[in-house]
């Protein structure tokens, strides 16, 4: 039964409005995205409602487009950057295309497990969250990472919500869910291309006051996988200043109240899987 | 990831648990690469307990199953949960292995 609707979404075209969008960012992951959609596709079509998947490809220079396209499912759509834009300029365009009620991004090596989705979803669905960040510093299982990786985020996180406002404890984790309208709502005012590109998201996401769910995830650490601890704290530092900046200089559209340095805590929900 | 071998008569059975990714496939190659020393290796991978299979994990049974075979051995699939089935499938890779659906159907097979 199961192996009959993966097939049925594979070959029959959605009629409508999908449920949920998935997005995956691509760049140089043709060894990497089939498993992936794989995966996330044998999950998904399991679950019950329409879904699509949008693989939006940052100007790879090897055959992701190609290994995707071959795959000829009915529901997937690759959308290419014409030139190297970044990680958010390439979301913002999929956020843009997605027809989906929910919109779901994770990443093509598959760190984060997709069998989290649900988790997120009910958030959304049945608490009128306007977004749910998997969190990998809150994470209770499946985490890979060592003492120091651990010790070190913790430090970095304690350090950021203390000095910008931001109570998200992992900032930088890709694997997110959005109601549609937020989603594209936020990519639509990102300004970095760079390393800082989720959290600027979540700071915006901060600021405009979206109520955000923050869920512990499963994370498995892969070669592509943000890196944290090699170098990068003082990039996030600088990116948070960058945010801060742009805020001051009025290049975030955000209410007055806000934008004029006014302290501000988002609504957040952090429970703890037992 | 958690290994568990049996022997048979005929085979080996590799019986892997978790998820088969870039963490697990150098293990699993040194393990086959141990393996290689007898003269017509056959070894059959169960993959009931695998959830996921990453790009690494199937370059590294496409390895060992090229290697086996230039020794008249070869490596065998059983027990894929549908999620590796799609993988396979999607990666066309279900046509490159011989694939039963259980040990017993594999060990009498082979």
């Amino acid at each position: 039964m199961s192996y009959q609707q993966y097939l049925q979404w594979k070959i029959t075209p959605n009629i409508g409005e999908p449920y949920l969008s998935v997005i995956i960012p691509t760049y140089n992951d043709e060894t990497r995205i089939v498993p992936t959609i794989g995966a996330i596709a044998s999950y998904i079509a399991n679950l019950g409602f329409t879904w699509e998947l949008i693989i939006v490809d940052d100007s790879s220079t090897d055959e992701t487009v190609i290994a995707v396209e071959n795959l000829n499912l009915a529901n997937t759509r690759v959308l290419r950057m014409p030139e190297r834009s970044g990680k958010n300029t390439a979301v913002q365009c999929a956020m843009e295309d997605a027809c989906g009620t929910y919109i779901l991004l994770t990443d093509a090596g598959h760190a984060t497990p997709i069998e989290e989705l649900e988790n997120l979803l009910i958030k959304l669905e049945n608490e009128a969250f306007d977004l749910a960040i998997g969190s990998r510093t809150i994470a209770t299982r499946g985490s890979s990472r060592s003492l120091l990786q651990r010790w070190g985020r913790r430090g970095i996180h304690k350090l950021i919500r203390r000095a910008f406002d931001l109570e998200i404890r992992d900032a930088f984790c890709g694997f997110r869910l959005f109601t549609r309208e937020v989603g594209q709502a936020l990519y639509s005012q990102h300004i970095c291309t760079d390393h800082y590109s989720d959290l600027e998201i979540v700071y915006l996401a901060t600021r405009l006051g979206y109520r955000i769910a923050e869920i512990p995830v499963a994370w498995i650490h892969t070669s592509r996988a943000t890196p944290y601890l090699q170098g990068t704290i003082r990039q996030y530092l600088v990116g948070l200043l960058k945010m801060k900046q742009h805020e001051r200089l009025g290049k975030y559209q955000l209410p007055q109240t806000l934008s004029s340095n006014e302290q501000f805590t988002a609504q957040t929900d952090t429970n703890q899987h037992s | 990831m958690v290994f568990k071998t049996r022997c048979y008569h005929n085979m080996i059975v590799l019986e892997l648990n978790g998820r088969f990714d870039a963490h697990v496939a150098p293990m699993v190659a040194e393990w086959f690469d141990r393996n290689a020393t007898t003269p017509t290796p056959h070894v059959t991978v169960n993959l009931a307990g695998v959830q996921f299979i990453d790009s690494s994990a199937l370059a590294t049974l496409i390895q060992a199953m090229k290697q086996y075979r230039q020794q008249q051995g070869d490596v065998y699939l059983c027990n894929l949960q549908q999620t590796v089935r799609i993988i396979f499938e999607l990666t066309q890779l279900e046509k490159v292995f011989t694939i039963f659906t259980s040990e017993e159907e594999a060990t009498a097979a082979v």
